[in-house]
This record gives structure tokens, C-alpha cells and sequence, in this order.
């Protein structure tokens, strides 16, 4: 797993109200806790993080659906993967992506691609709010159930 | 793109000569008007023959003609198109479906144009077709639930494609990975999907597809300056008869998509393979800024790309893929 993606994870939790998240992307999984008492540093367990597993089995089955628990707030929203793909942040290469931190986005406006085999996703949002973060990077591959997006 | 062209382009299209003067008589226009007309038709890739005292005509490129193309369907696939329609110019067929509401599950919206002028193929690439030189149509399909492999409808789409050319005189195709129509690394069509899927509820699909049917010399030097290698229909020596073409294209996928939503890839999986045109060639896998390159080595049961890489076996899901010159 991407460490610049740990490290959303990690902010997302310190961000939030909750103690403990999970995911798993694949045959990667991470689970990050935070420490009760208030004034230790938050301690990060990486759990079972299989040495760079090879995405290039031959016949390697669609990754299995991963049950990815969006931490969040009360009035933050996850928008997740629908379906395994590259990630894209822009309509075309270097173009200006479709939404970045900070952004107010209304239902259904694109907010990012997500290509598999030539099959462009248009991912729409399905809440009205501003980006809080995008935590994934462009042109690479995403997962099903993956978080992509939070919107407050 | 004016009214006159467009009815001047249909009235033209039986082949037949029929003079500026006729013309203007039945459009209730000067032939000055009708001599614009031509022009504007002319200047869009539409091959108008004018010869002096017999008037103008259109050979070979016949109007696309929507209840022509419903009437050569099979009844099974006629029965599930509750829309079909012609445009005459559109920006994007898929994009103007996308923009629709889309069908019912189970039932499919057809959409032609006679010319686009915002084609589009994968990551904002423009698609060049010329008026009345290929064949551009759009599918809407609705999935009642996600269908377990959802992303290998591209390559069924691929081999639907395929299907449908032999009955147009054409032989010989292959698929470029994952669903280009090739001959002779010259590419003869593209199927671009595009969606808007959840991660529950129905899956909603626009198919499109554009053929190279007779490009013409202006099309051709156009897509040759953007460094790419097309073929037509014309040049295969099929038929240049794209109502026949758009029929048989559309009866084969609308046909597919109901067996496709319960089997996935595997009733298309052989076709597919026997039409691989890059298997065991050098190939180089582009997204967006990174490339990697391989042989390519056929594809597995979810019908992603295998790469043989210096790094090992790699599965592609997405990239653009080129063969790489042999050395």
C-alpha cells in the first residue's frame, strides 16, 4: 500500500471521532488505531502487510470486494471505487482535474474516471459538500471499495 | 451545417444525377443556394460528383436510414430496441446518450450520426469521421444489477464487433487489446464505453462505436498527421453499405448483452483469443505518463492484459497499449 496513503488514512482518523480503521485492498491490509489517553503520540500497527504482493499473477481473480470502513465524521462522506480500474483525476492527460481539495461539488457532477479495459466510469458524487481530500493518485490502480474522495 | 446540405446529402444519396437547376425547383431555393449547399457537403468529406449538364450526385455513400437498419435486425434484437434514432450532426453520439435518460433494464436506445464533430476515443482523443464515411452509433444498455465482470464487456464488445463483418464482405480482423478493430495493424474501428456505475443498483452503459467505412483523402491525411495507421471498410473490400454494417453491428451486441450480464467473458473468451492481434509481439503499456513495455502474452479469464515484463508476468487493466518496433 502507498505510504502517502497510510498517511491520508492517518490524518482521516486524527480528523475523526472514531479509534480504529481497517482496510484492506487486495491482499494488503492495514489497521491504524488511535491511543486513548489523548497526549500520546498516535501509535500506527501496520497489520499483516503481505510483502508487495505481485498484482501480476497470471489469472490472478478481480481482487476480492474489500470491505474498506470509511472512517468518518458525522458529516463527512467516503465516495468509494465501484469497480476495479485505473484512477484518473482529469478527463484527459493534463488536463485540469475535475475536483480538487476545497472544491464545492453538487450530486452528480464527475468527479473523477475510473478505466477498466477501455470502460470509462464517470464516478459522480452522490452528496452535495466541499472536498476534503482525494486520496488517490492519478494514473494509478484502485481497488473495488476503495476510497477515492471525502466530502464534508 | 445547414438544413439545405442535409436534405440535399438524403435527396442525393439514391446516386442518381439531378441537376442544380431540378434541385432548386424542388427546394424552392436559387441554384445559387444549391451550388453552397454542395460545397458545404463537399468541404465535410461527402464525395459529390458534379459534371456539367447532368448535374450532381452522391455514389456509394447511401443516408443512414434508421428503419432500414431496425428492419435487418433479427426479431429477438428488433423487440429489445424501444429507440432508435439518425442524427445529422452530433458533437458525441455517446455523449449525447450518456446525457439522456437511460433505457429501462432490458431494453436498449440506438443512436446514430451521419457526422460528429467532437468523436471521441479513450482519455479525451479525438475520433475523425467523415460525413457519410463511417459509421457512428451509440448503444444504451441498462444492467438490472452489476454484472460479475462487468469490465470484460469491452472485449465481449470487441467480438460482437467482429461478428458482424463478415456478413459486409470483410474477413480477417483482429482485436487490439481490448477492443480495437485491426487489419494489418491499421486500425478500422473503435469501441469506446463509457458509464456511470454505483457501487449498488443498476449499471447504466453507453457503447460506442465508429467504423472506418470509405474515409476519403481529407480524413485520412488527418488522422495520419496525428501519427496513426487507419484502414476502411472500402479498402478490405467489403461493402460499402453502412446501414448494412450498422445493422449487423447493432444485432450482435444487442443480441450479446443479456447472455454477456449472466455468463461474463467465458462464451467469448476463444473468439477473442484467436483474434488476438498482439499476442507474443514487443508491446509498450502507456497510463498517462508511465509506460511499460513487454510481450504481450494473450489475456486471462477477467480479460486483463498479460505482459510479459522484465520484472515478470504483469496484468493490465487499463493503458494504452502500441506494438514496438522489432529490432
Amino acid at each position: 500500500m502507498d505510504i502517502r496513503k497510510v498517511k491520508k488514512l492517518i490524518e482521516l482518523l486524527e480528523e475523526s471521532g472514531i479509534a480504529e480503521i481497517e482496510i484492506r485492498e487486495g491482499e494488503e491490509s492495514v489497521r491504524i488505531s488511535r491511543a486513548h489517553a489523548p497526549t500520546v503520540a498516535h501509535p500506527v500497527h501496520v497489520a499483516t502487510v503481505a510483502a508487495s504482493a505481485p498484482q501480476t499473477a497470471p489469472a490472478a481473480p478481480t481482487a476480492a470486494p474489500a470491505a474498506a470502513a470509511p472512517a468518518r465524521k458525522a458529516n463527512e462522506y467516503v465516495v468509494t471505487a465501484p469497480m476495479v480500474g485505473t484512477f484518473y483525476a482529469a478527463p484527459s492527460p493534463g488536463a485540469k482535474p475535475f475536483v480538487d481539495i476545497g472544491d464545492e461539488v453538487k450530486v452528480g457532477q464527475v468527479l473523477c474516471i475510473i478505466e477498466a479495459m477501455k470502460m470509462m466510469n464517470q464516478i459522480e458524487s452522490d452528496k452535495a459538500g466541499r472536498i476534503t481530500s482525494v486520496m488517490a493518485q492519478n494514473g494509478e490502480p484502485v481497488e473495488f471499495g476503495q476510497p477515492l474522495y471525502t466530502i464534508e | 451545417m445547414t438544413t439545405l446540405a442535409q436534405q440535399i446529402f438524403r435527396r442525393l444519396g439514391d446516386g442518381e444525377f439531378a441537376s442544380g437547376q431540378a434541385l432548386a425547383a424542388e427546394f424552392g431555393v436559387t441554384r445559387s443556394a444549391i451550388w453552397k449547399a454542395v460545397h458545404v457537403l463537399a468541404d465535410a468529406g461527402v464525395p459529390v460528383e458534379a459534371v456539367s449538364n447532368r448535374g450532381y450526385r452522391v455514389s456509394g455513400v447511401a443516408p443512414l436510414d434508421g428503419a432500414g437498419i431496425l428492419a435487418r435486425l433479427p426479431a429477438d434484437a428488433r423487440e429489445r430496441i424501444t429507440r432508435c434514432e439518425v442524427a445529422w450532426s452530433l458533437p458525441s453520439t455517446n455523449a449525447a446518450l450518456l446525457a439522456a435518460r437511460e433505457p429501462p433494464a432490458g431494453e436498449a436506445h440506438v443512436l446514430l450520426a451521419e457526422q460528429q464533430t467532437a468523436g471521441r476515443g479513450r482519455r479525451g482523443r479525438q475520433w475523425v469521421a467523415p460525413l457519410g464515411g463511417a459509421v457512428c452509433l451509440s448503444i444504451a444498455w441498462t444492467f438490472p444489477e452489476l454484472p460479475r465482470d462487468l469490465a470484460a464487456l469491452s472485449l465481449v464488445v470487441g467480438v460482437c464487433a467482429l461478428r458482424a463483418f463478415p456478413a459486409c464482405g470483410v474477413t480477417g480482423l483482429a482485436l487490439k487489446w481490448p477492443n480495437d478493430l485491426v487489419a494489418g495493424g491499421r486500425k478500422l474501428g473503435g469501441i469506446l464505453i463509457e458509464m456511470r456505475a454505483e457501487s449498488a443498483g443498476p449499471v447504466a452503459v453507453v457503447i460506442g462505436i465508429g467504423v472506418n467505412v470509405a474515409l476519403g483523402a481529407q480524413a485520412r491525411a488527418q488522422v495520419a498527421a496525428a501519427g496513426n495507421a487507419a484502414i476502411d471498410v472500402a479498402e478490405l473490400g467489403g461493402a460499402v453499405d453502412r446501414n448494412g454494417l450498422a445493422a449487423g453491428l447493432i444485432g450482435e451486441i444487442v443480441t450479446a448483452l443479456p447472455g454477456f450480464a449472466a455468463q461474463g467473458l467465458a462464451p467469448f473468451a476463444a473468439e477473442w483469443r484467436n483474434a488476438d492481434a498482439l499476442r507474443g509481439l514487443p508491446v509498450s503499456v502507456t497510463r498517462d505518463a508511465a509506460v511499460e513495455i513487454g510481450i504481450a502474452r494473450g489475456i486471462d479469464a477477467a480479460g486483463a492484459l498479460l505482459v510479459e515484463t522484465p520484472a515478470g508476468l504483469r496484468r493490465f487493466v487499463a493503458g494504452e497499449v502500441s506494438v514496438r518496433a522489432q529490432r
